[in-house]
């Protein structure tokens, strides 16, 4: 059943070397309180043990007060709380349910029935362990999300967008910074129509060193794409 | 002494419970073995301040312990004290008392002899 620690908070010196002998048989650790107050001081501990077998009837606080404590504290109401007592009536075993029991095991129990009882609580465990750590791994990857979201001013002419900084961003960039997208930049055929033609003019005859890196890069380009389809004889 | 088998201490059945692991059974005996007197004790302190709701804590918490080894009479002798404590009949108690005491006496001479054997 795993490493895991058990608190057994009992007054009777012989049901608690039953259960610890016991849960020791089953690799379990046990932590044993020989009274109510001792149990209390063990459940409001720093690290707590998840599981703990609670006697009704204890000096100090009693079964049902203990469940009704640990049921109250946020930090430690995920605690798996199983009442063990002589009381088996049905009115008892709705009381402890209602104080905050997860399960009732009567005296004088089968070690067959409290380890069904204890499985069925370990199962619980780690179905709650599985949980919170997934719900941890999801916060910590929707802190790292880049997120785009709420209203954003844009300019009417150069389409340039104002940011959290009161500065004025091209909106590729923004998009950007803001996102996973990652742009891959091109050309569209309007605009190839309009400035890159005007560049690659073949009948543009300024010399070459004349021209801007950028009208010279184009020109080459421009050669190269004549060639490929007027190869020379 | 024993009317039918079993009624003191019934060994099968406390064997059943443990799944049939005899060095359990012979670890869990010897601590009642120990710890029965001292529960006797703090009952005998209780029966002297006559207080009711002592004597009821004291004997529930021996019948724990005698159900959980499957000591019916002495289970059978310290519910009904803890039921006289409950009701505050003092009376009652007195009576319940001897029977726990007549129960416990023979529970553990043969408690002694099985552990020895």
């Amino acid at each position: 059943m795993g490493d895991m620690r058990v608190l057994i908070a009992d007054d009777d010196r012989t049901t608690t070397t039953l259960l610890s002998a016991t849960l020791r048989r089953w690799s379990l650790e046990a932590i044993v309180a020989r009274d109510g107050n001792e149990a209390w001081q063990v459940l409001s501990s720093d690290a707590p043990p998840s599981l703990a077998i609670l006697d009704w009837q204890m000096p100090g606080v009693d079964g049902p007060d203990l469940c009704r404590r640990v049921r109250n504290d946020p930090a430690r109401a995920h605690l798996y709380l199983i009442l063990l007592t002589a009381r088996d009536s049905r009115a008892d075993i709705i009381e402890g349910i209602d104080a905050g029991a997860d399960d009732y095991l009567v005296k004088p129990f089968d070690l067959g029935e409290l380890r069904a009882r204890i499985n069925s609580g370990v199962r619980v465990i780690s179905l709650q362990q599985t949980l919170s750590q997934r719900v941890t791994e999801l916060e910590d990857a929707l802190a790292n999300v880049k997120r785009l979201h709420g209203l954003l001013p844009i300019c009417s002419y150069c389409s340039r967008v104002r940011t959290d900084g009161n500065y004025w961003e091209q909106v590729d960039q923004y998009i950007a910074e803001h996102s996973s997208v990652h742009f891959s930049h091109g050309i569209c055929p309007p605009c190839s129509d309009k400035i890159v033609s005007g560049e690659l003019d073949p009948e543009d005859t300024t010399p070459v060193q004349g021209r801007s890196a950028f009208g010279r890069l184009k020109g080459r380009l421009q050669a190269l794409m004549m060639r490929s389809k007027h190869p020379p004889r | 002494m024993d009317p039918a088998p079993g009624t003191i201490f019934d060994r099968e059945e406390f064997l059943r419970r443990l799944g049939g692991d005899e060095e359990l059974y012979r670890e869990v005996l010897q601590v009642f073995l120990e710890d029965c007197p001292n529960q006797m004790d703090v009952i005998r302190t209780a029966m002297d301040t006559r207080d009711p709701m002592r004597i009821r804590s004291a004997a529930h918490a021996l019948k724990g312990a005698a159900g959980s080894v499957s000591a019916r009479a002495l289970f059978e002798a310290s519910g009904a004290l803890e039921r006289a404590g409950a009701g505050g009949d003092l009376d009652a108690c007195d009576q319940a008392w001897q029977q726990v005491q007549a129960a416990a006496s023979v529970l553990l001479d043969r408690m002694r002899a099985e552990v020895a054997g």
